[in-house]
């Protein structure tokens, strides 16, 4: 077959290039590192490494939010200690004014610390992070979730929790209605109370269960009566008499009914009423103090408000400990999420190097095959060249 | 003695005319569309005598080149097929580089953008948060509006390459005329034009290039070349002028017609067999137009239904949220041919059913026709209904005949920009909070309560109690509606998700935010639209992954095909240059030949004197 001289000079030029362009765009891959630059290069693993960053990008946002959350929760934990510090520290208090030998004056010093207290528990209420967010503002508040309102503090937020963009629900906020606002009155199943028209000196205790299942729900009422002096005592149960009416009163002995026991202790008066009341989610640890500090300046039955006091201070502080053992439980789950969010970022990286990365081994020897074949077709062209008639026809 | 002397120098004459041949062969080695010539030579015929017919020498008869019809008329047909491959692959490589993989691309950055709503929806009233989703938001303004440049700039790339192409073609065409009418008027000397034929061929291989065109050989030795379905390009010594006219809807696009008698007729671009002009047509109507197309729809959709869900919320004003982003409006573009006076609107009604295609409605006196450019499906219309998510109100005055080119999102991302520079127009909070009741005795807690849909009661104040475990109800009449695990309770336009499990006769409150809000609601919801299928039922970051992919398997696909057919079309000329073209070792060797047979004619007439010289020596 006959050869065109121009058209073989030509094709090794074309094939030059083509080589040329091959040894050049496998060296660009080698000093990208990326087998997949263009979507042209491999289109589903183009795509698939799109999707693999956004992942990526996700994981990374969530792990803010996680951190943000865990935050929240350190602060609340924090808070919820400090609380539960001063609580304590008011309970000391008022144990130490239920000491009978106590002057009037010394009560007044100790209603005053209390009032200290209450004080600094309304400042920690309404703690707030270092973006401006409360931290027990539950779903939100407009201002200062806890406000003074009439003598008693109020909660101004929504109640409830802000949950995180985290893609698994992690709270940023601690409901401070519950926290602070609803603890159960009473024992935590029933509320003793002295009637405040009470003229005796007796008091009631904040009670107990006996026996759950007999438990009815309903309100009684303990009245007294003396009779030859002899003090005998009525209970009625929703105003109806029950198996307790007429029963010889001892103090410091306990009367049992339906399940609950309670203790009147002292001297109480004929016509003195105690109740008992099914106990609401509704006591607010300012009332609490409120209470006690109120019962302290009157001086009327200490031994009554006293009583009461440190039960309802006992009820806010387990609530409070709930809260924080809540909060603490969720400081656990957000070092169980960051594991998966982790997990799940190395997941989506791997995809992504997977789908578009080069394997370099690979990529190293095809640099090499191809650098000697271009090296091959220089060599060619310059031995081919050589050969013409008109070398030898001189 | 006279017919030795002419014998020889009719040998020697026939030698140096082979010489020069070769000469000629050599000097042109490197010519392109050079056919090696010969010299043809025949006998003289012989001379009568007694003793038989004695020749009389060689003739030259004429110069002929290597030539095959057929396959100069492969290389020009498969020229201009790998021609139109290559230039439409060239243009789908430079479009592939608009759309940039990982943090270079669109994609990433409409993700970012909603990705920066979880620092919102971790710290509502953190400014800085705010002030990052409004960066993220120009940002990716700004990213669309580079892109759709970008692509706006491939489109006036390929309009201007397109006219300097068509005024190249019409400089090679009205060459091919003239020489048509060199070659017909040698036509009557009896020879072929050798080189003329040559510069003619390689002329229409050149056209070729630009445009295919189909050869139809004259009587007169001219040959007519036609485009497309057959219109007449070069007509013997005549040619047309072929014209790059704006289209008729879109003046910024092109369209190729033909120029006779100072009128335009459209060249119809499917048409065209081969040529870089119809590689570039094509790239212009089907691949730029997708990409427009494809990109103006992820900037409509994304804009909408970002706004919409800031709509459905609560600004740090305590207001409704306003637009967050503002991308172009659709474009009607009414045909310069139409002759009624109707001046139509369109409107996008649903975003989220967009298709990425531009439209064309046909009026022909009674009714419409909608068609879809992308795909060439088409349909009757009924003015003022939705379809794919536009609506197209004609108005009065359409004329039969009128069309209209509907080009939905062909703006959407040039015109893309953000809505609001202050950050507390951002709306992270839900107008309303889910509040579990007080004196609940079950588990059930809010999840989420995230507003989806614009409804009049979004923000009003609702009760639901839960008469059993398993069933709810709310005033408006819903009653004992079933819990289905996995799916939140809808109302309102609002979703709720519940966590725990409800007891009988616990309540969970509705409650309307107080302003200023400081919930998450709406930030959270922002963050939902991450996993919506809002792109024809893809998520965002699935429609840019598969618009990459696809315009990667558009570029793999011309690749192939380049590849392809530029081998053919290599082979062809191959073929083509190994019968015609020049081998310099081959005419070496003929000059050695055509050298000898001139030292031997030269002996002839040496022999022819000295033969002479000895009778004159003789008789003297």
């Amino acid at each position: 077959m006959r050869i065109s001289t121009a058209q073989t000079y030509d094709a090794s030029v074309n094939n030059l290039q083509h080589r040329q362009s091959d040894l050049s765009d496998a060296q660009t891959r080698l000093t990208s590192g990326k087998r997949v630059m263009r979507g042209s290069d491999d289109p589903t693993s183009a795509a698939r490494a799109e999707r693999a960053l956004a992942q990526e990008e996700r994981a990374v946002v969530a792990q803010r939010a996680v951190d943000a959350s865990r935050n929240a929760m350190r602060l609340s934990e924090s808070a919820l200690g400090d609380a539960i510090g001063v609580i304590q520290s008011a309970r000391d208090s008022l144990v130490n004014a239920g000491n009978g030998a106590y002057t009037a004056e010394e009560r007044t010093t100790l209603a005053a610390q209390l009032q200290q207290y209450r004080d600094q528990l309304l400042k920690v209420a309404n703690r707030e992070d270092s973006a401006g967010t409360f931290l027990f503002a539950g779903q939100g508040a407009p201002s200062k979730p806890f406000l003074e309102s009439g003598g008693t503090v109020i909660f101004n937020g929504t109640p409830g929790e802000i949950a995180l963009g985290s893609g698994e629900s992690l709270p940023a906020t601690v409901n401070g209605s519950t926290a602070w606002m609803t603890a159960m009155t009473g024992n935590g199943v029933f509320e003793t109370a002295a009637n405040p028209a009470n003229t005796g000196k007796g008091w009631i205790d904040a009670g107990q269960i006996r026996n759950p299942s007999a438990l009815t729900g309903a309100d009684y009422e303990v009245t007294m009566s003396v009779a030859g002096g002899v003090t005998r005592y009525s209970v009625t149960r929703d105003g109806a008499a029950t198996a307790l009416t007429n029963v010889a009163f001892r103090a410091d002995q306990p009367i049992e009914i339906d399940g609950m026991s309670f203790t009147i202790s002292g001297v109480p008066a004929a016509g003195d009423r105690f109740s008992l009341t099914p106990s609401e989610p509704n006591l607010s640890v300012f009332d609490a103090l409120d209470a006690a500090i109120a019962e302290l300046k009157s001086g009327s039955n200490t031994a009554q408000g006293v009583s009461n006091g440190l039960r309802d201070l006992d009820s806010v502080l387990s609530r409070m400990q709930g809260v924080r053992s809540a909060v603490g439980d969720t400081l656990n789950r957000i070092d169980n999420v960051e594991d998966r969010l982790a997990a799940s970022k190395l997941h989506a990286q791997t995809d992504r190097t997977n789908a578009e990365d080069l394997d370099l081994v690979e990529a190293i020897s095809k640099f090499q095959e191809k650098q000697n074949g271009y090296d091959a077709a220089l060599q060619t062209y310059a031995k081919v060249q050589r050969m013409t008639l008109f070398e030898y026809i001189r | 003695m006279s017919g030795l002397l002419s014998l020889g120098t009719r040998a020697m004459f026939a030698s140096q005319a082979q010489l020069n041949t070769t000469a000629a062969n050599i000097s042109n080695a490197n010519t392109p569309g050079y056919s090696r010539q010969s010299v043809q030579l025949e006998t003289a015929g012989g001379q009568y005598s007694g003793a038989g017919f004695f020749g009389k020498g060689v003739n030259l008869t004429t110069v002929s080149r290597a030539h095959s019809d057929f396959l100069s008329t492969e290389v020009a047909t498969t020229g201009a097929a790998a021609s139109s491959d290559a230039a439409r692959l060239e243009q789908l490589q430079r479009l592939e580089n608009v759309f940039k993989l990982g943090e270079a691309g669109l994609g990433f950055a409409a993700g970012k953008l909603l990705n920066s709503f979880t620092d919102v929806a971790s710290a509502p009233n953190d400014a800085s948060a705010r002030q990052v989703v409004l960066s993220n938001t120009e940002e990716l303004a700004s990213r669309f509006r580079t892109v759709a440049g970008q692509l706006s700039s491939l489109q006036a790339g390929v309009t201007q390459d397109i006219k300097t192409q068509v005024s190249a073609a019409n400089e090679l065409a009205q060459r091919i005329a003239d020489l048509n009418q060199q070659v017909a008027r040698v036509k009557g000397l009896g020879h072929q034009p050798n080189d003329l034929l040559d510069q003619r061929e390689q002329l229409i291989n050149e056209l070729g290039k630009y445009i295919s065109v189909t050869q139809i050989p004259a009587d007169d030795g001219t040959m007519g070349l036609f485009i497309g379905g057959g219109q007449r390009l070069v007509l013997g010594n005549n040619a047309l002028q072929l014209a790059a006219a704006p289209d008729a809807f879109d003046s910024s696009m092109v369209t190729l017609g033909i120029k006779e008698a100072g009128v335009v007729r459209p060249v119809p671009e499917n048409s065209l067999s081969g040529g870089s002009i119809a590689g570039m047509l094509r790239y212009q109507r089907n691949d730029l137009a997708a990409a427009f197309s494809e990109v103006g729809r992820m900037a409509t959709v994304l804009t909408t239904r970002i706004n919409e869900q800031q709509a459905l919320g609560v600004d740090q004003l305590g207001g409704t949220g306003g637009p967050l982003l503002q991308s172009g409006s659709p474009r009607l573009l009414p045909n310069a041919n139409n002759t009624g006076s109707a001046s139509p609107a369109l409107s996008i009604t649903d975003a989220t059913a967009l298709q990425a295609s531009d439209y064309e409605m046909r009026y022909d006196g009674a009714s419409w026709q909608m068609t879809r450019l992308s795909d060439g499906s088409s349909w009757p219309y009924t003015p003022g209904t939705e379809r794919d998510g536009l609506t197209f109100v004609p108005g009065a005055g359409a004329a039969a005949g009128d069309r209209f080119l509907l080009q939905p999102t062909r703006l959407a991302g040039t015109d893309m920009k953000v809505a609001t520079t202050d950050p507390r127009d951002i709306a992270a909070a839900s107008p309303v909070v889910g509040v579990v009741g007080t004196g609940n005795r079950g588990t059930v807690g809010v999840g989420s309560l995230l507003p989806k849909e614009a409804h009049a009661s979004l923000g009003a104040a609702a009760t639901i109690t839960f008469p059993s475990a398993t069933t709810w109800s709310a005033d408006g009449g819903l009653t004992s509606q079933a819990i289905v695990p996995g799916q939140p309770i809808r109302m309102n336009g609002w979703e709720l998700s519940l966590t725990g499990t409800p007891v009988a006769g616990d309540t969970i409150q509705i409650r309307p935010v107080v302003p200023p809000a400081t919930n998450n609601g709406n930030a959270l919801a922002m963050l939902a639209l991450r996993d919506e299928e809002m792109v024809a039922g893809a998520t965002l970051t699935d429609a840019y992954a598969s618009a990459v992919g696809e315009i990667g398997v558009r570029v793999q696909g011309a690749e192939a095909a380049a590849t392809m057919s530029s081998s053919i079309a290599e082979d062809a000329l191959a073929t083509r240059n190994n019968l015609s073209g020049v081998n310099l070792d081959e005419e070496a060797a003929r000059l050695i030949q055509f050298q000898q047979s001139y030292q031997a004619a030269a002996k002839v007439l040496q022999i022819a004197q000295s033969v002479f010289d000895t009778l004159l020596q003789t008789a003297g």
